[in-house]
């Protein structure tokens, strides 16, 4: 496994991306109405904290994955079914990002076609790129990183020449006190999108300079922190709290609203082309670490053997977690966070870090 | 074998080519203009469309002679309804992407309400929000659509030419987009105020052809502001108050003063730029509506003789106007204040400001907003007087 190498641009661009990713298209913190920014903000200063964890990790077992750490941690039984654990929590999250996906199309753009269409579609993208190995994606990832921060700072400009922005959808500021955007931040903001790096424990092994590990990381999360703190910035400035908690894809209205002399208008496919970019990155980014822990789980040679079946039950499962678009935000925002990243993304990595302290200090 | 499975996926690919729900440009209709109105006495929902006829439209004109655009109207409980019936009238499938206009039917705006008419704008993808907003003033949606007009050939399009043109030069009417209308919905502290069109001049022959050979034309055109309260018509402000309205959101770009000269005659001001500010206070039950205006502009006509190469009577001049800007202000609040409709958005300011009196008193707003007491300070800048410094007969 250790003949595939990026270096650490590529990992800052695919960390980038993968935190816009469905983070951008569903908006953050909506909870706090027109302070949302301010958790978005807040939230990239603990996501920096949180990758701390995942990188100090990393340190103390050096070219292992999370899925292979855990066992020297955790005992070889309890530390593979937590593993087992990880393993089908990166196919539940990349089946639901494939759904958020599947919906925005279904919804916007081809809606005459089935959540399948679109699915098998992307579903066919991720798997090809993950026959092709880690390195082809990186390199992909890196090219799409120029085109997608084109694409986004030209939204930006075009938001603000064509004069659609009210700077009294931001007041009064904390109307409601600190109390939303606090419980905005925790668990929701932190966790969505920021304790997703967790993705990453089972890549850092791959990079080429482990000490450049940290710093390619924390860049990635303040920028694509910024970045998201801007687009929640112009969300509301655009938009005002209450369209954003109606909506279902924010962003994509507030790009919709662009009008520049009736010229410049209809802007809503940029986003989506964005999206699709988006998601194609972060779906492949949690099929590789499904399909690299699935592999060392169960001891495969050939990691690609694993590629058809993850393939298939992402597909199948972003199809069956939830029946409508509304529940499955619903489960996004009210069980996923509290069930499932708060103790994988949070706890166990906190704890796996104390444990291994204890025994290296026990050990010196 | 490897290139049998790529020839095949080839072939396969260009049998796939997105043909499963494909539409000929000659098997729609594209909708320009949507006209919503209400039957009360069925409880049902009117929708006029207009169509474009393209051949009509054509630069070198491919036509037969018929009319530019075509407007039907079909009925449903609900607007998805009525836009599904249009099958039944119609012989091409609607794309309703490039709406540019939606007219509000009286009956609608007085009988129903706004309030969920415009989800489906929202709520489907296709349908844009960014669209002005119009209410017909004593006329029938259709009838107003149907008034055929000979510059821009399409009735849509002269009406929204109309509104950006009023906007920018008169500042008498606003732009009003269908977000605009649902913001102030949504919020207790600022209603909807829509521009009002009318038709004027012989209704039976303005939607015929004869209308565009004669010289004395039927057309239609902007008239009042219709001002609302939860999402119901409850009156029209008009003339020079309706200013008010576009001063106080600091949307207006043009607009001119009249500044008395003698008993009889006026001269023109033409304002260039505008800032207001509005601080809206409450207390003891009292709302104190404070709004302060600065403008700038220039002389544009004199009508009376005195020398203005004087200051002095630059000085008196630049009085008057903010004698006069101030009173269309505070008619323009008052008239609002009578129907007890907070158009202007204070309420939003105080919510800003104060957010704490403003959770006491957002309940009944209307009612404090009705008494509040109002106070306008202008200030205005003469700075040119044109190309000459005296008028002639001096």
């Amino acid at each position: 496994m250790s003949q595939e190498r990026i270096n650490s641009f590529q990992l800052f661009s695919v960390m980038f991306l993968f935190e816009i990713g469905s983070a951008i298209l569903v908006g953050l913190a909506a909870d706090a109405h027109q302070d949302a920014w301010m958790s978005v903000f807040l939230a990239t200063g603990l996501g920096c904290i949180l990758y701390l964890v995942y990188t100090k990790l990393a340190e103390l077992y050096p070219s292992k994955t999370l899925i292979q750490y855990l066992q020297s941690i955790l005992g070889s039984v309890l530390g593979w079914l937590i593993g087992l654990a990880y393993v089908v929590y990166f196919i539940y999250i990349a089946s639901r990002v494939l759904r958020d996906f599947e919906e925005l199309l279904v919804i916007t753009a081809y809606r005459s076609s089935t959540l399948w269409t679109i699915g098998i579609i992307m579903v066919i993208c991720v798997m090809y790129a993950a026959h092709q190995g880690l390195e082809v994606f990186f390199r992909i990832a890196e090219l799409c990183f120029f085109i997608i921060v084109f694409m986004l700072l030209s939204l930006v400009i075009l938001e603000f020449a064509s004069d659609i922005m009210k700077s009294h959808h931001f007041l009064p500021v904390l109307e409601h006190g600190w109390d939303p955007v606090l419980k905005s931040i925790f668990p929701t903001t932190l966790t969505f999108p920021f304790g997703e790096l967790i993705a990453f424990t089972m890549l850092l092994p791959f990079l080429n300079k482990q000490e450049q590990a940290k710093k390619a990381g924390m860049t990635a999360i303040a920028v694509s922190g910024l970045f998201l703190t801007l687009f929640t910035i112009l969300n509301i400035a655009v938009l005002g709290a209450n369209v954003i908690e109606r909506s279902a894809f924010p962003f994509l209205t507030a790009g919709s609203y662009i009008d520049i002399s009736h010229f410049v208008q209809r802007l809503d496919t940029v986003v989506i082309i964005c999206m699709v970019i988006l998601g194609f990155v972060k779906i492949t980014v949690y099929f590789y670490c499904a399909m690299i822990g699935a592999a060392q789980l169960f001891k495969l040679k050939e990691r690609k053997n694993v590629i058809y079946p993850i393939g298939v039950m992402v597909l199948i499962s972003s199809l069956i977690i939830a029946p409508t678009y509304i529940h499955h935000i619903y489960e996004g925002v009210k069980i996923v966070p509290y069930y499932l990243h708060l103790p994988l993304q949070i706890v166990v990595p906190v704890l796996l870090l104390l444990i291994a302290w204890i025994r290296h200090k026990a050990m010196n | 074998m490897r290139t049998a499975l790529s020839c095949m996926i080839l072939t396969v690919l260009f049998a796939l080519t997105g043909c499963s729900n494909y539409k000929e440009l000659n098997e729609l209709s594209i909708v320009l203009g949507l006209g919503i109105d209400y039957l009360p006495n069925k409880d049902m929902y009117e929708v006029t469309y207009q169509v474009v006829n393209p051949s009509e439209n054509a630069a070198k004109s491919t036509g037969s002679g018929t009319t530019p655009v075509i407007d039907f109207k079909t009925t449903g409980k609900t607007l998805s309804e009525a836009a599904m019936n249009h099958a039944n009238v119609f012989s091409r499938r609607n794309i309703h992407s490039h709406i540019q206009l939606v007219v509000i039917g009286e009956k609608l705006a007085r009988k129903e309400s706004l309030n969920f008419v415009f989800d489906i704008f929202e709520r489907d993808a296709n349908v844009r929000v960014n669209i002005p907003v119009l209410v017909a003033r004593n006329s029938d949606v259709k009838t107003l659509l149907d008034t055929l007009v000979s510059i821009d050939k399409i009735p849509v399009r002269t009406l929204e030419g109309k509104l950006e043109n009023a906007s920018l030069i008169l500042g008498e009417h606003g732009d009003t987009k269908i977000y605009d209308v649902i913001e102030d919905l949504t919020n207790l502290g600022s209603e909807p105020a829509i521009s009002g069109v009318t038709i004027v001049g012989n209704k039976k022959t303005g939607i015929t052809k004869k209308n565009l050979e004669s010289m004395d034309k039927t057309y239609v055109a902007l008239n009042g502001i219709g001002v609302f309260k939860e999402g119901m018509l409850v009156g029209w402000m008009d003339g020079q108050k309706t200013k008010s309205l576009q001063i106080i959101d600091n949307k207006i770009k043009k607009t001119f003063l009249r500044i008395p000269c003698d008993e009889k005659h006026y001269n023109a001001l033409v304002i260039n730029r505008l800032r207001s500010h509005s601080h809206v206070d409450i207390t003891k039950n009292q709302a104190e509506i404070n709004v302060q205006v600065q403008g700038y502009g220039f002389i544009s006509e004199l009508l009376c003789n005195k020398d203005i190469s004087k200051r002095e009577v630059l000085q008196e001049y630049e009085d008057k106007a903010v004698l006069e800007l101030e009173k269309e202000i505070k008619e323009g609040i008052r008239a609002a204040q009578k129907m007890k409709s907070d158009v202007f958005g204070f309420g939003e300011i105080l919510h800003y400001s104060h957010p704490r009196k403003w959770n006491d008193y957002s309940e009944q707003w209307d009612e404090v907003f009705s008494k509040a007491k109002v106070t306008v300070h202008a200030s205005i800048d003469i700075e040119g007087v044109g190309m000459r410094i005296k008028p002639y007969p001096y």
